[in-house]
């Protein structure tokens, strides 16, 4: 009786336990749903939702959806994470293969580095980065904006992918060296698919840093490339703040990277797993 | 055979060349857009710089010298670390608290595992601004909700009281990370063999106690990693500056201004290119110190 | 032999790697050549961002346009890259609200397109500095406020050095206030096209409810205040956001309303934060924060974050610029039906009123590609048909407040006579005859921030008046020693030629007809 009575007792706190983190880590979202549904002058009237009833309306996701600049933004962050998503894998795992599978100097060195530089903060590298690019013609340009991303992003995906490579036994490589293949060939034959799960969280990490990143894309992003993340921001200033209109663009530009993180969460675990994290 | 050798034993010289091809576009981005703005940058903390006029006039250490005298820096400085310190003393062990949580059976754990991932995920001027609307005190539910259950006065701010600002601050980017740090302590208790655990408890081993020598070790580099994490999110992040610029915006009067969000201003408004990368690189120092501390007492431990 | 086998074997291996290495390279640099090809295409094939197309026309009924289109300037086609900031009428300019200028001018000039891009306010200047610094060729026409044209002047393209000279006509009819926007160290920059002054505005219906006069005195305004402040049903007297980031205006009225003033005569034009009647005005800001405005205003921005509140008639008054009375009329969510809307007001004995005046204006950047076809967009921007439609088209949303015109002789179109544009250009025009510096020089960026921090320390009790505009005073003094250092001085100070249009105002008011109920004297 007592037993039961504990494990009982025990589950009936692990439920409430679940829900109150559920309701600490979702409240954010389903206020702003909600506010999302809005007007504004209901809003701001005391008491607030849900001490009061609210009648919902779609002004607020009208207003977003037909305001032109929003929609180009929504598509050019769309590209610009894609891209660096791209560049990101490619160059990364390259270069993450020979750090983990070939012997050269100044291996462990260049290992290190990589974790140093994740350090920096961003804002340290703003205008010189800002400068260089315009060097190069590529300010304002999507290219410009994916190498300012990439910088973020690099150094450290590729540490994760040495991690990924590092778990691929050792054993198939030596098979495949017996087998005659030199190595950049072995990487593209076995390892990377091996490796897939690594793959995904990379491709998720990528896509989230470039899709919310607030500084590079206010500073290279002039004329020409406008991102998303300024678009919100430009909502918390002008002449009148309206949080309901403000709210309907959060979930807007949310949605994407919230739905590609929980999607993927299996294959990111995997990746995480598999060692990603030494 | 004499001359068989382990293919996996390096012959340098070639191996050298596949890495090189390899990690040549690495390298070339490397070299171009980090190494080349860190030197850049670190330039320019030696000098005075404006954007109105991008000549840079050489005044050595000057700017370093400031930094002691600037009462301003000393005070977001003694607020970074205390944001940084409560980010991470109260942030990880919360995150622990819910993977071990979230490890437990029960229905739905599915669901619940997958929105770990969803503040990670979301945009940090997002969050700001959700997070403002739950908590502001002109029609926030939660301030609200305190006072109706006569816990707190009408109305009552926040963001706008200057000894509590930081903290709410620092609860947002809770929200923010603590459900990644337990995302990945999860993980890392899935790798954890349950027959290690089980046959601790069949020796009579306490729940507790089962934690403190069994669970807690093998978490120890997800721990490290979480730590090492809150201290770069906290400090340079675009959590420390997002979140800032989203919710106060430094204030109310110098309150929640942090060193990044100190180093930006001094940049852009306030036009002093030079000081705020002096700012920016104590926030690389402090950054640097914090994971080297944590790494070090890791690796005594291990 | 076994040396020959193993010579042979590693021959064969390195043969085969090289093979191998050979083909790598070839697919790796085939790759990257489809890539960069993808990529060049798309970047090729995009379509500019160009101005959203208009969706729905205007909602009101505005009068009709007798202009006659612009002249026609050059015969080659170009465009015009146009920035801009929201608050000036962008979804105006080119979205679904009034009379779309910008749609007009490519009509008549079917050679030239504009492309318009807009910023938040509080974005522009990050976004300028950095453009202008990376001198990258961005927009031929761009907004700016004093401000910023003083502190990057050389970047932007004097008129002179054009071959312009504006018209002595010109130059007397503009505003000295708005004149700010454009003139620096003897050159003019460019044209204003707003003028916006803070008023006092109040739901009429609440204070006739309660047979409050409406005040014209700081006095009365605080009785005013006693008399309608009811926090029990939720009504509060006052409503002004108190937010750092848009602090400094509202600061500049009660300093103003003392019958301060921010800078003193001398040659640095030294800034006094902890002047007299600073210190005064600061702490009659907390003292209605304290007893008026309820305590969620220190959490808003100046009257943006606010005005859903005063719209939903949970707040009396409201210290802003002329937008309110025309959202009374047009929003279908506003409560508000009537307002009162005159002098933000003075302490009794010392000066009428107090306010503070923003004014803004185009100007063409160095790297601009088409300096005349410029000019010549920037006259048709502020021309009086465009800053009449634009004064009309007010709409109270977040994409435009309304301005009044920059120039003495626009202020007497007939098509202001109609309420509530009368009530609100008598305002702000009676408000033009008391002192509303904003005190626009090039630290501009650096000081507005340091005086507001340290009013929000009062505000909030962390520090006394007297001691929070002390410190204001010291980090003034380090940032305006240092801008003197590289500017020198003898900033433009608007307020003596705005007195020597005192009669002329008074002319300009009284020509304008309004009921008797919203007579105030001034």
């Amino acid at each position: 009786m007592a037993y039961r009575k504990r494990t009982l007792s025990r589950r009936i706190g692990v439920y409430v336990c679940v829900l109150l983190v559920l309701g600490f880590i979702l409240s954010p979202y389903l206020l702003g749903i909600v506010t999302s549904f809005e007007s504004e002058a209901e809003l701001v009237g005391r008491p607030p939702f849900p001490f009061k009833a609210i009648t919902p309306v779609l002004d607020n996701y009208i207003y977003i959806l037909s305001y032109m600049p929003f929609s180009l933004a929504f598509i050019d962050s769309a590209l610009v994470a894609v891209t660096t998503t791209c560049f990101v894998m490619i160059a990364g795992s390259m270069g993450a293969f020979a750090i983990a599978h070939l012997r050269f100097r100044g291996r462990n060195f260049l290992f290190n580095f990589v974790v140093v530089v994740y350090m920096l903060p961003a804002l340290a590298m703003l205008i010189p980065i800002v400068v260089l690019l315009k060097e190069l013609a590529l300010l304002d340009t999507i290219i410009g904006m994916v190498f300012a991303h990439s910088v973020l992003l690099l150094p450290l995906m590729t540490w994760f992918l040495v991690g990924i490579y590092e778990s691929v036994p050792a054993d198939i490589l030596e098979a495949l060296q017996m087998d005659g293949t030199s190595r950049i060939r072995s990487l593209f034959r076995e390892v990377i698919p091996l490796s897939r799960f690594g793959f995904f969280l990379i491709l998720v990490f990528s896509f989230v840093t470039s899709w919310n990143d607030l500084m590079f894309a206010n500073t290279v992003g002039i004329v020409s490339v406008k991102l998303l993340q300024p678009r919100i921001l430009e909502f918390m200033s002008g002449a009148r703040v309206m949080h309901t209109q403000m709210a309907a663009a959060g979930i807007l530009s949310s949605l994407p990277v919230v739905a590609l993180a929980i999607v993927l969460q299996r294959q990111i675990i995997a990746g995480i797993m598999k060692g990603a994290i030494k | 055979m004499a001359t068989e050798h382990d293919p996996f034993m390096p012959r340098l010289k070639t191996e050298s060349r596949d890495a090189a091809i390899l990690l040549s576009p690495f390298f070339v981005f490397v070299a171009v857009f980090i190494i080349y703005p860190l030197i850049a940058s670190f330039y320019f903390t030696l000098n005075d710089l404006t954007l109105s006029d991008l000549k840079p006039i050489f005044i050595g250490i000057d700017n370093y010298l400031e930094l002691f005298s600037d009462k301003l820096f000393q005070q977001a400085l003694l607020q970074t670390l205390a944001y940084l310190t409560f980010h991470t003393a109260v942030g990880v062990p919360f995150g622990l608290a819910m993977a071990l949580l979230f490890n437990q059976e029960f229905r739905g754990r599915g669901f619940a595992r997958a929105c770990l991932l969803i503040p990670w995920a979301t945009p940090p001027i997002v969050a700001a601004m959700l997070m403002y609307v739950l908590l502001n005190s002109g029609f926030g539910p939660v301030p609200y909700a305190f006072e109706i259950a006569g816990l707190l006065p009408a109305q009552f701010t926040i963001f706008g009281n200057p000894d509590l600002a930081l903290l709410g601050l620092a609860i947002v980017s809770l929200w923010k990370s603590c459900p990644l740090f337990a995302f990945l302590f999860l993980s890392g208790l899935q790798n954890l063999p349950s027959e290690v655990v089980e046959s601790a408890r069949v020796y009579g081993a306490s729940g507790v106690a089962i934690f403190r020598r069994v669970t807690l070790p093998f978490l120890k580099p997800v721990l490290a990693v979480n730590c090492i994490l809150s201290g770069i999110l906290a400090l340079s992040g675009t959590q420390a500056f997002d979140i800032v610029i989203g919710i106060t915006n430094g204030g109310p009067g110098y309150r929640t201004y942090m060193l990044y969000f100190l180093a930006w201003n001094q940049a852009f408004p306030w036009n002093r290119l030079g000081y705020g990368s002096t700012i920016a690189y104590v926030v690389t120092i402090i950054a640097v110190v914090f994971a080297l501390v944590l790494l070090r007492i890791w690796y005594k431990r291990k | 032999m076994s040396s020959d086998i193993s010579t042979g074997k590693e021959k064969n291996l390195s043969e085969q790697k090289g093979n191998d290495r050979r083909k790598f390279l070839k697919y790796g640099a085939g790759v990257v050549v489809v890539a960069a090809a993808a990529a060049a295409g798309y970047y090729a094939l995009q379509p500019a961002p160009g101005p959203p197309a208009p969706t729905t026309t205007a909602t009101t009924t505005l009068p009709p346009t007798t202009t006659a289109p612009p002249p026609v300037t050059t015969a080659a086609p170009l465009t015009l890259n146009y920035y801009t900031t929201g608050h000036m009428g962008f979804m105006y300019d080119v979205g679904r609200l009034g009379w779309k200028p910008i749609e007009r001018y490519m009509a008549a000039n079917p050679n030239i397109k504009i492309k318009t891009f807009v910023d938040s306010f509080f974005d522009v200047y990050t976004k300028e500095a950095t453009t202008f610094a990376a001198g990258t060729y961005a927009w031929d026409v761009a907004y700016e406020w004093g401000g910023i044209l003083n502190e990057f002047a050389h970047y932007w393209t004097p008129l002179d050095e054009m071959g312009i000279t504006l018209d002595p006509k010109v130059v007397d009819d503009i505003v000295p206030y708005a004149r700010n926007a454009v003139f620096w160290k003897g050159h003019y920059y460019g044209l204003p096209r707003m003028l916006e002054i803070f008023t006092l505005n109040a739901n009429a219906d609440i204070l006739d409810a309660k047979g409050v006069k409406f005040p014209t005195t700081y006095e009365e305004f605080l009785e005013a205040c006693a008399k309608v402040n009811d926090p029990k049903h939720g009504v509060y007297a006052f409503e002004i956001g108190l937010k750092q980031g848009y602090l400094f205006p509202p600061y500049l009225c009660f300093l103003h309303g003392n019958g301060g003033s921010l800078w003193k005569d001398d040659a640095p034009q030294t800034f006094v934060p902890d002047s007299k009647e600073s210190i005064k005005a600061v702490e009659d800001m907390v003292y209605l924060f304290k007893n008026y405005m309820p305590p969620s205003a220190i959490e808003k921005i100046a009257f943006a974050e606010g005005s859903t509140d005063w719209y939903n008639g949970q707040m009396v008054f409201a210290l802003y610029y002329g937008c309110l009375p025309t959202m009374a009329v047009t929003d279908p969510t506003s409560k508000v039906k009537r307002v009162y809307n005159w002098l933000w007001p003075g302490k009794k004995g010392v000066v009428r009123s107090g306010s503070q005046v923003a004014c803004e204006g185009y100007g063409i950047p160095k790297t601009a590609k088409y300096k005349k076809e410029a000019w010549d967009f920037i006259q048709y921007l502020t021309s009086r048909e465009v800053q009449v439609q634009d004064t009309l088209g007010m709409f109270w949303k977040q994409e435009n407040e309304e301005p009044i015109p920059s120039y003495w002789s626009y202020m007497t179109d007939d098509r202001f006579k109609a309420y509530p544009y009368n009530i609100i250009l008598r305002a702000q025009l009676a408000a033009l005859k008391y002192k509303a510096n904003r005190y626009e020089r090039p630290a501009y960026m650096s000081y507005i921030p340091a005086i507001e921090a340290e009013v929000t320390n009062a505000l909030t009790g962390a520090k006394k008046p007297a001691d929070a505009m002390k410190d204001a005073r010291d980090a003034c003094d380090k940032i305006l020693e240092k801008e003197y250092a590289t500017y020198g001085g003898g900033y433009y100070d608007p307020w003596p030629d705005m007195q020597k249009y005192a009669s002329r105002i008074d002319d300009l008011i009284n020509a304008i007809p309004v009921e008797d109920q919203y007579k105030f004297p001034f």
